[in-house]
């Protein structure tokens, strides 16, 4: 049981270390993109916030992804199933470049795997209900505050005419914002990973129904995102940093402030939401403060079907991996 | 005159901010709220500066520029 229960353990720090690796691109993609630092620092600057987010965010999130399905529904292979489920749907959007979420994937795969047990019954709806609704709304709160804040920095810095030096404050400033940025990117994710942890020891009464996320699962799954993050994923840097709108730093300190906030409000709220979602509509309200043709829609398109597909997507793929272990569910 | 399709996708935001309120938890409906709020002052403030832009440079060409 010991071994079963670690091997699970261990899957669910890979899938935290593939979802650092998936959205590294997120955290840095504006940085490296406005050339404020290099790729090799970047990431090395993103997961080391990663890492010590744990200091700063409690685990409202975790405690929310172990409630999204019925307690006693998942056991050991039904935890695997939502893991393995998740993780093939993220490999496969990483190959084909497209910016999804990781969030949304586990929340996919534990639903997958729920009603391969137990029928659709077994689902928290209120829970999935806030979920989706914050898909939608996180990207909109990242396009409304960068659009805001960008236009705000217009309005003061308008008629400012040290151009260099301006441009130097904004990409010393971006290094404050991609911070704050990998912070919320790691306090977010990496309590979704505890969570199903948590699940997983409820489920073997390692630990009681109530308890607190244990010190040692905080600590192993930020160590992983930051792993993660340290590794990158470049191909999804290349899309979100320069394929969505050409960004100057003032775009990517605003688009990056704009998500950072949005991010850290829901973290400390309970909401696992996306930070993919959330930079990418930063990236777009910078966008469109130039005009509506400055953002590439074909591309942001594909992002968009691509998170309207992530939940389902993941969803498959668990209830399949969880057939052969109908049996023993 | 017409505005451009930039205040439009504000307005749109705000509609999809308020037709999200019923399925969004009473606690969360803040969130909701407020942006509706901010991206409708964006919409007024857009389609106002178009529209006193139109004014100002007095009758359209037949494309919409300026002759």
């Amino acid at each position: 049981m010991t071994v079963t229960i670690a091997f699970i353990v261990l899957v669910a720090l890979a899938f935290d270390f593939f979802n650092g690796f998936h959205d590294a691109a997120n955290s840095i993609a504006t940085v490296v993109s406005t050339r404020v630092l290099t790729p090799q620092l970047a990431v090395v600057w993103a997961a080391f916030w990663n890492f010590v987010a744990f200091l700063i965010f409690g685990t409202a999130v975790a405690e929310t992804i172990s409630k999204v399905v019925k307690p006693g529904v998942l056991t050991n292979a039904g935890i695997f199933a939502a893991l393995i489920g998740a993780i093939a749907w993220d490999i496969i959007t990483w190959v084909l470049g497209l910016p999804t979420s990781s969030s949304h994937a586990l929340v996919g795969g534990l639903a997958g795997a729920a009603v391969a047990i137990g029928g659709w019954k077994t689902l928290i709806t209120g829970e999935y209900q806030k979920i989706f609704v914050f898909i939608v709304l996180s990207p909109i709160v990242g396009i409304l505050l960068a659009f805001t804040l960008m236009t705000a920095v217009f309005w003061v810095f308008h008629k400012y005419r040290k151009v260099d030096k301006l441009n130097r404050g904004f990409r010393r400033g971006q290094l404050f914002s991609a911070a704050a940025f990998s912070l919320g990117h790691g306090g977010n994710d990496a309590q979704k990973t505890m969570g199903v942890i948590l699940a997983l020891l409820v489920a073997n009464n390692v630990v009681p129904a109530n308890s607190d996320v244990p010190i040692w699962v905080v600590l192993s799954a930020h160590l992983a995102i930051a792993l993660g993050t340290l590794f990158g994923g470049w191909r999804i840097v290349h899309t979100m940093g320069s394929k969505i709108t050409k960004l100057q730093p003032v775009g990517g300190l605003c688009a990056e402030t704009a998500a950072a906030t949005a991010i850290w409000g829901v973290t400390l709220a309970g909401i696992p939401v996306s930070t993919t979602h959330t930079i990418t509509g930063g990236i777009v309200g910078v966008g469109t403060t130039q005009r509506l043709s400055a953002v590439r829609w074909g591309v942001a398109g594909r992002v968009v079907w691509a998170w309207v597909l992530t939940i389902p997507g993941a969803f498959v793929m668990a209830w399949l991996v969880s057939l052969p272990f109908r049996g023993s569910l | 005159m017409r505005l451009s399709r930039r205040p439009w996708f504000f307005l749109s935001m705000t509609i999809i901010c308020l037709l999200l309120l019923a399925p969004t938890p009473a606690k969360y409906r803040w969130v909701n709220e407020s942006m509706a709020a901010l991206s409708f002052f964006w919409f007024v403030l857009l389609a106002a500066e178009e529209l006193l832009a139109q004014r100002g440079s007095g009758p359209a060409s037949p494309r919409g520029g300026q002759s």
